[in-house]
């Protein structure tokens, strides 16, 4: 902004304008230049914005189903989770009451019959959990991807 | 990196072996509720009917992949199920190495590591199916023979 200052100043001086509102009229054109290029830069930055908000949604919209796959089968797991906890074991448990099994046979067997359950899921959640993981890898690349590309062509246009 | 399909068909038989685990004790299954009150005053009987249980339980769990992936040649999903049965009993494995009150331990953790190994060879399964197959027929059968001996032999000490 200083070498803008200058060059304003050196142009005022060579134009030959009377020194009383050489000035003034420096002042002016710096600020109108200054705002004109702020703008502009403003509107570049706001451009490669754009079209990476737009090449995201793009994304969004080309893995939409993927998401709505992978969020759908994460929460059928925490559904049987609760299910299991509220309902499944209630179940169970009246079971072997009502077959009268002996109460600390039938604690430690439910204890069992938690540890090998929680442990089956805690699996399959780590299976579901992968995938969306590779998911995400595969949108956080094309992102990085199109980032880059919008990056460029950015560069190109100010060149 | 599974596919929808395989991803949703191992979700699919882990959920099955899930409900059937819980099935055996809902629907009262006699072979099991027999040993609740044969082995209610013998805790050494009853902790090994219960890790007779857990392997035929995972046991189960290879009777349905069989079963619903016998046609697949995907090397992924037999990886992926290779890799959470090995997970499901070696977690077991060091719950009952942590174990201090049950008289079969060294047994127990022998079957089990057994079936880990067998599982390391899984793999193979797509190469030569029919081989594999009779293989884990095989382990089904010693497995219970193997748990009938030991119940004999802490029933005679």
């Amino acid at each position: 902004m200083q070498d803008l200052q200058k060059m304003i100043q050196e142009a005022v001086k060579n134009s030959g304008a009377e020194e009383s509102i050489s000035s003034e009229l420096a002042n002016k054109l710096e600020k109108e230049l200054s705002d004109f290029v702020t703008l502009n830069s403003l509107k570049a930055k706001l451009s490669v914005l754009f079209e990476y908000e737009k090449n995201y949604l793009e994304l969004v919209k080309e893995f939409k189903e993927e998401i709505k796959f992978a969020s759908g089968i994460q929460e059928d797991l925490r559904k049987e989770r609760a299910k299991f906890f509220s309902e499944t074991l209630k179940e169970v448990s009246s079971t072997l009451t009502e077959s009268q099994v002996e109460n600390k046979v039938a604690s430690q067997w439910l204890k069992e019959l938690v540890d090998s359950y929680t442990k089956s899921l805690d699996l399959s959640g780590g299976l579901i959990e992968e995938h969306t993981l590779d998911m995400i890898g595969t949108i956080r690349d094309k992102a990085k991807s199109q980032k880059n590309s919008v990056e460029i062509a950015s560069q190109k246009t100010d060149a | 990196m599974l596919n929808k399909p395989d991803l949703l068909g191992v979700l699919s038989l882990m959920g099955k072996a899930r409900g059937d685990l819980v099935s055996r004790t809902a629907h009262e299954s006699p072979d099991l509720f027999r040993n609740f009150f044969e082995f209610e005053n013998n805790f050494d009987m009853l902790n090994l009917a219960f890790e007779r249980e857990f392997n035929l339980w995972i046991d189960k769990h290879f009777e349905m992949f069989d079963k619903y992936f016998n046609d697949s040649d995907s090397h992924h999903i037999n990886d992926s199920f290779k890799k959470l049965m090995v997970e499901l009993v070696e977690s077991r494995v060091i719950r009952t190495s942590t174990t201090n009150d049950l008289a079969s331990k060294d047994f127990c953790i022998s079957l089990l590591s057994e079936k880990v190994s067998i599982l390391n060879k899984f793999i193979e399964v797509s190469q030569n199916s029919e081989k594999q197959y009779q293989r884990l027929l095989y382990s089904y059968q010693r497995d219970k023979t193997l748990f009938d001996r030991e119940f004999k032999n802490l029933m005679e000490e």
